[in-house]
């Protein structure tokens, strides 16, 4: 893949044309595969998306793919294990689901809250349950959507910061604290 | 709900009344955004603060498969359509500073879905906004700020 014109992006495609004063605007398809490529989530110069290859049975195999705008290449996030679904990216940092789908009991899909820094390519799961059922980031946090408050991890110091909770109304007793998944404590 | 860097937009309210608003994920802090525009809307919502914008994705009966993006500013109360790439819908924005992301699928029923970019630089309106869409009217397609396939070639050789 080429670029069609080079800036210190790489983006000179995207930039405003002026033509017989209308403004027109071009833009740029970053995934270039036959594969279904889905949720982009942008931060600086990185793109990342979920890639679902299909196969002869079975559910599409998803993947977490990425480019960089700045080099014009495509590279590969994560191809482990299971579904890889939903992915953010924020600085140096992409979390997504891992091991993504139906658990029994018919509750919906659900995954594992994962993180990889980019710079140092490190994988490590934000939680150990297979319970999120999205995932956003954040401010350097990555919080997820599951039964029961949604967890709030710091990337940056590995540990969990308090949850978003709506306040009881019936009663002032319950603490945050409560909140706090089980074997960890407040910073 | 989806968010921009440093803040997550989503959109709360009663019944009639919603809006968007912005969490700060650090203070746990949120603060009104804006009112959901009288053309509706407000579905995949990201907030540029640089340029006070809000951006989603906007369909009919066929969303995602006739939906395109569209642009908001909140004061002058401000709508303009961002993609309009002939066949194909645009939908699940992303945005870092003026470099917006977001997924396509053709029009019709497909599995292909792909990721497109795009600068945002300029794509602010320079007109003022127009009457219809400030009495609650939908919006038409404007020739300027719109990404167009007529326009230009994908940059893909």
């Amino acid at each position: 893949m080429t670029w069609q014109d080079r800036n210190s992006y790489g983006l000179d495609i995207m930039r405003l044309r002026r033509t017989t004063g209308h403004e027109k605007r071009g833009y740029f398809q970053v995934s270039q595969s036959d594969c279904d490529d889905r949720d982009p989530s942008i931060s600086g110069h990185v793109v990342v998306w979920q890639r679902a290859c299909p196969r002869i049975t079975g559910p599409s195999y998803r993947s977490i793919s990425g480019y960089d705008l700045e080099q014009g290449v495509e590279f590969l996030v994560y191809d482990g294990e299971g579904q890889n679904a939903f992915p953010k990216v924020e600085t140096n940092y992409v979390v997504w689901l891992a091991q993504y789908g139906d658990v029994r009991g018919g509750r919906g899909a659900v995954g594992i809250p994962t993180a990889q820094n980019l710079e140092t390519g490190e994988n490590w799961q934000l939680g150990a349950a297979r319970e999120a059922i999205s995932i956003g980031l954040s401010g350097g946090v990555a919080w997820w959507r599951r039964a029961g408050p949604t967890p709030m991890y710091d990337l940056e110091t590995k540990g969990y910061r308090l949850h978003l909770v709506k306040a009881p109304r019936s009663s002032g007793r319950r603490r945050r604290e409560h909140c706090l998944p089980r074997g960890t404590t407040r910073r | 709900m989806a968010a921009a860097e440093g803040s997550i937009v989503y959109r709360g309210g009663q019944r009639g009344d919603d809006a968007l608003f912005n969490l700060d994920p650090r203070t746990g802090e949120s603060a009104f955004l804006a009112p959901i525009p009288p053309s509706g809307g407000g579905a995949q919502s990201v907030y540029s603060p640089e340029r006070t914008l809000l951006i989603w994705a906007r369909g009919g009966a066929r969303f995602p498969f006739d939906a395109n993006l569209f642009a908001y500013d909140p004061p002058p109360e401000t709508e303009w359509q961002l993609t309009s790439i002939e066949g194909v819908a645009a939908y699940r924005p992303s945005l870092s500073g003026d470099i917006l992301a977001w997924e396509s699928r053709p029009t019709t029923p497909s599995p292909v879905t792909d990721v497109y970019v795009a600068r945002l630089a300029e794509a602010a309106p320079q007109a003022a906004p127009s009457p219809a869409i400030a009495k609650g009217a939908r919006s038409s397609p404007r020739a300027a700020g719109t990404i167009s396939s007529a326009d230009t070639s994908p940059g893909v050789p």
